[in-house]
C-alpha cells in the first residue's frame, strides 16, 4: 500500500486521540502542594544563656502529648489546634550558663482564626491560620515578636522568642 | 518555598510528570510533522503573476460545536463544557475566532471529595492561521491557532477531612463561594476535514497556560469553565462544522 501524507496524518490524529485519552486522568495523581501548616518559631539569644534542648506539649483539658523534641534548637515547628481559636504550647527548656544547666518552664499562647483552604481533589484541604495574638510567660524568654501573622504551608517565620 | 509532603505522592507526581514530558514532546513532534509539509506545499500554488492569494477576503464563515467534553459526561466525568464557535475565513489564511459556552462541574473523587461550580459562561477570542491557504483543494487544510479565554465561577467543595497528625482529626469541611475570574492561553494546531457539502470535522490540540489562575483565599479552583480540571495544562478538542459558505 503507497502511504500518502493524508495516510500520515490520520496516524497522527489517531495517535493525539489516545495519548489524550491516556494521560487524561494522570494530572489528577500526586500530591505537589503540603498540607502541614506550623507556626514557625525562631528562638534568638539576647544575653550569655544557650538552649541545648527543648520539649512541647500541646495542652488539651483531657491530656498533654509530647509535640516535638530538640536539641539546640534556634527554630521550632509548633502545630496549632484547627478545632479551636486557641493553642497552649508548654516549652520545657535545658539550659547551659557556664557550664551549669537549668530548666525552665513558659507557655506559649497563641490565638487565631481558622481557614480552610482546599489544595485539589487528590490531596484535600489545608488548614492556614491568622494569628491575632501570641503572648508567652517569662520564666526564660524575655518577648515575643509577631513578624507574620499568616499561617500557610509556605515556610515563613511567623514569631520570634526572645531569651 | 512549598514542600513535598509524601515519598510515595512524590514518585506518583515524578512519574505523571515523565508521561508528561513525553506526552508534550510527542504532541510537539505531531505538530511539526503536519505543519512541515503543509508550509512547504503552501508554496506551490500556480497562481496568476501578481495574485497574491486564491481566495477572496471574505470567503465565508463558519460555526462549530465542540462535541469532546459533553462527550467525555458519557464516560462518566462529572463536568463538561459546551462551547460554540464562530470563525471568519479571510482569504482562507487568517480566521478570526469567537467561542462562548456554559460550563459546569459536579465531581467526586475517589476519596469522596466533591467540588461542585455552577453553571458559568466562559468566551474565547483568538486567530488561527492555515498554511494551506493557496492550495487548490482548500477544503481540507490544518494549521496554527492562539486564543485567550476567560470565565467567571463560583464553586463549593464539601467532605473534606484534615488531619495533621498531633491533633485531632477535622472534618467533614465545607468550602462555599469560591469565586474565580480565571484567564488563560490556548496554544496550540488544528486540523480540518470537510465531510459533506457544509459539513467539516476538525481536531486541536492546545497547550493552555494560565495568565491568572483565579486562585482564592480559600484555595485553588479544580474546574474553570471552558477549561475544563485544571490539573492538565494540555486540552483536545473535535469541532463539528457548518460552513456559510456558497
Amino acid at each position: 500500500m503507497h502511504i500518502t501524507t493524508k495516510h500520515i496524518q490520520h496516524l497522527l490524529v489517531l495517535a493525539s486521540l489516545v495519548m489524550t485519552f491516556a494521560l487524561s486522568s494522570c494530572g489528577n495523581n500526586g500530591c505537589e502542594e503540603t498540607r502541614e501548616t506550623f507556626l514557625y518559631t525562631v528562638i534568638r539569644p539576647t544575653g550569655g544563656l544557650s538552649i541545648t534542648s527543648v520539649n512541647a506539649w500541646g495542652l488539651t483539658q483531657k491530656s498533654d502529648s509530647l509535640m516535638l523534641t530538640l536539641g539546640s534548637p534556634k527554630e521550632l515547628e509548633f502545630i496549632l489546634r484547627p478545632d479551636s481559636t486557641a493553642t497552649d504550647i508548654r516549652l520545657q527548656m535545658m539550659v547551659s550558663d557556664n557550664g551549669d544547666m537549668y530548666q525552665f518552664d513558659d507557655t506559649l499562647h497563641v490565638t487565631y482564626h481558622t481557614n480552610p483552604y482546599f489544595i485539589d481533589m487528590e490531596c484535600g484541604c489545608s488548614m492556614f491560620f491568622t494569628i491575632d495574638d501570641v503572648t508567652v510567660t517569662n520564666h526564660l524568654f524575655k518577648n515575643v515578636v509577631l513578624q507574620n501573622k499568616e499561617i500557610t504551608n509556605e515556610e515563613r517565620v511567623n514569631i520570634v522568642l526572645e531569651y | 518555598m512549598k514542600r513535598e509532603s509524601t515519598l510515595s505522592s512524590n514518585i506518583k507526581w515524578a512519574f505523571c510528570r515523565i508521561n508528561w514530558a513525553a506526552y508534550r514532546a510527542s504532541m510537539m513532534i505531531c505538530l511539526i510533522l503536519l505543519i512541515c509539509p503543509a508550509v512547504m506545499r503552501a508554496q506551490d500554488g500556480t497562481l496568476p503573476e501578481g495574485q497574491r492569494y486564491r481566495h477572496p477576503l471574505f470567503n465565508g464563515l463558519s460555526v462549530s460545536f465542540n462535541a469532546f467534553p459533553p462527550a467525555l459526561t458519557l464516560f462518566g466525568k462529572g463536568y463538561a463544557s459546551f462551547e460554540g464557535m464562530a470563525t471568519v475565513d479571510l482569504h482562507h489564511r487568517f480566521f478570526p475566532q469567537f467561542s462562548a459556552g456554559v460550563g459546569y462541574c459536579d465531581h467526586e473523587s475517589a476519596n469522596e471529595v466533591r467540588y461542585q461550580t455552577d453553571p458559568a459562561p466562559f468566551f474565547k477570542a483568538g486567530m488561527a492561521y492555515n498554511f494551506k491557504y493557496n492550495d487548490e483543494n482548500g477544503d481540507d487544510f490544518y494549521g496554527a491557532f492562539l486564543r485567550v479565554g476567560y470565565a467567571h465561577s463560583e464553586s463549593e467543595v464539601s467532605n473534606l477531612y484534615y488531619t495533621d497528625g498531633y491533633w485531632e482529626p477535622q472534618g467533614p469541611i465545607s468550602i462555599d463561594d469560591m469565586k474565580s475570574n480565571s484567564c488563560w492561553l490556548e496554544l496550540g494546531g488544528f486540523i480540518k476535514v470537510k465531510v459533506a457539502s457544509h459539513l467539516s470535522l476538525g481536531w486541536d490540540a492546545s497547550f493552555r497556560p494560565f495568565l491568572h489562575k483565579g486562585s482564592t483565599p480559600s484555595g485553588h479552583p479544580y474546574f474553570v469553565p471552558g477549561y475544563g480540571p485544571t490539573t492538565t495544562s494540555f486540552g483536545f478538542a473535535f469541532h463539528i462544522y457548518y460552513d456559510l459558505k456558497d
